[in-house]
């Protein structure tokens, strides 16, 4: 590794990055929002950097902190407590697809929970998402959260290596419901990390 | 209210902006054609930036200035020869719906090209996009270029207005062939200003 990543709160200027590096790790799922909220003829894009932009929902920039390599973003993390009790009304009005992931936020309250953790390509196999992971657990203990919280896809087994080398265990799980060609499947796992 | 923007050259750090201001300016094609690419169940908002961070492609940040406002990226400009951009040899590669304007902006050979002009919502209405003409125009005096040229969508009266209003006339047009959900309809218009 030639370059030490440096981590800082996210702004305002750094939404466009964000909005990538959500669909990174939504493996293009929130393109996907973005384009029915934007509506054909629009940008999907636009919506996903204004909603990096507002200062509440799991994608604001209030709750990402970024790792920089030189003077380029090349990852981030954004995470939040989930609340305890967790409110799981309005579920039956989510789309499809999120279902299952708010379902497993909700055996996980008062924990907190990595919503966003996403390098770019350039910037991948230099251990950056291990050093954002141990952000996350710094950011939990400030939060009083129990706990770390991840949840990540069967198929994704490259991430929940890394999850498992950082200390997180497998809590539950619920069968993912994805587009039908999308051609992954399986089960998203909630995985806990403990904060000592 | 006036901005006072000032302009750079793009580096690769501003990649995703780039990317999110080119299909802003089309209307939520190019992420149309990110999509394909990336195929089902993986993110197109990483293609796009990738698209955008190699040199040879019409969007790279290499043909990109951008407006800054404050500490953040307002809008940009993008843009080059025609005959350097595209390879007219090679047009029948480009994806369906952006071969109409690549066969436009080929017959603009000479003149400094404009293939993306955005300005995000927020610095929208206080006069960037006349601001980003009048680089292009230094463009295309410093390149000894004959004048500006650009492609806009019927559709899009307001953008055509200002060019108008610029000193740009139209000189050809093709049929746009839009995907069908598409509310959009109409011709691609090539439109041309003597060097000012």
């Amino acid at each position: 590794m030639t370059n030490r990543p440096k981590f800082r709160p996210a702004t305002l200027a750094d939404a466009a990055a964000l909005s990538v590096l959500v669909d990174i790790a939504g493996e293009g799922a929130p393109n996907r929002l973005w384009l029915d909220m934007a509506g054909p003829g629009h940008s999907a894009l636009e919506v996903g950097r204004a909603r990096a932009r507002r200062e509440e929902g799991g994608f604001s920039y209030r709750h990402a902190t970024l790792a920089e390599v030189g003077d380029e973003i090349a990852a981030c993390l954004i995470g939040y407590r989930l609340d305890d009790p967790y409110d799981l009304s309005g579920f039956e009005e989510l789309p499809d697809t999120f279902q299952p992931l708010v379902r497993l936020e909700a055996r996980a309250p008062g924990t907190w929970y990595v919503n966003v953790l996403a390098t770019f390509p350039e910037f991948r196999g230099q251990g950056i998402g291990m050093k954002l992971l141990d952000v996350a657990n710094e950011r939990a203990r400030e939060a009083d959260a129990s706990a770390a919280s991840i949840i990540v896809g069967s198929w994704n087994e490259g991430a929940e290596k890394l999850y498992r080398r950082a200390g997180y265990r497998p809590a539950a799980s619920e069968p993912a419901i994805l587009p039908p060609e999308f051609p992954q499947s399986g089960d998203w796992l909630l995985m806990l990390r403990p904060l000592s | 209210m006036a901005l006072e923007p000032t302009f750079r050259p793009a580096t690769l750090a501003d990649a995703a902006a780039l990317a999110v201001l080119a299909d802003i300016a089309a209307n939520g094609l190019a992420n149309r054609v990110w999509l394909d690419q990336a195929g089902p169940g993986r993110s197109a908002l990483e293609v796009g930036r990738q698209s955008v961070r190699r040199p040879e492609e019409v969007d790279s940040y290499c043909n990109a200035t951008i407006a800054m406002v404050g500490p953040e990226v307002a809008g940009c400009v993008i843009g080059g020869l025609p005959e350097d951009l595209y390879d007219v040899s090679r047009l029948d590669e480009k994806a369906d719906v952006f071969r109409p304007v690549a066969r436009l902006a080929v017959q603009a050979a000479g003149t400094w090209y404009i293939d993306v002009i955005a300005s995000f919502a927020e610095f929208r209405g206080y006069g960037l996009g006349s601001k980003l003409l009048a680089v292009a125009a230094s463009k295309a005096e410093a390149t000894g270029a004959a004048g500006n040229s650009l492609v806009v969508g019927s559709w899009n009266a307001d953008a055509e207005r200002l060019y108008r209003r610029c000193g740009f006339v139209p000189v050809a047009r093709e049929p746009a062939i839009l995907p069908d959900a598409y509310p959009q309809s109409g011709d691609w218009i090539l439109m041309q200003r003597p060097p000012t």
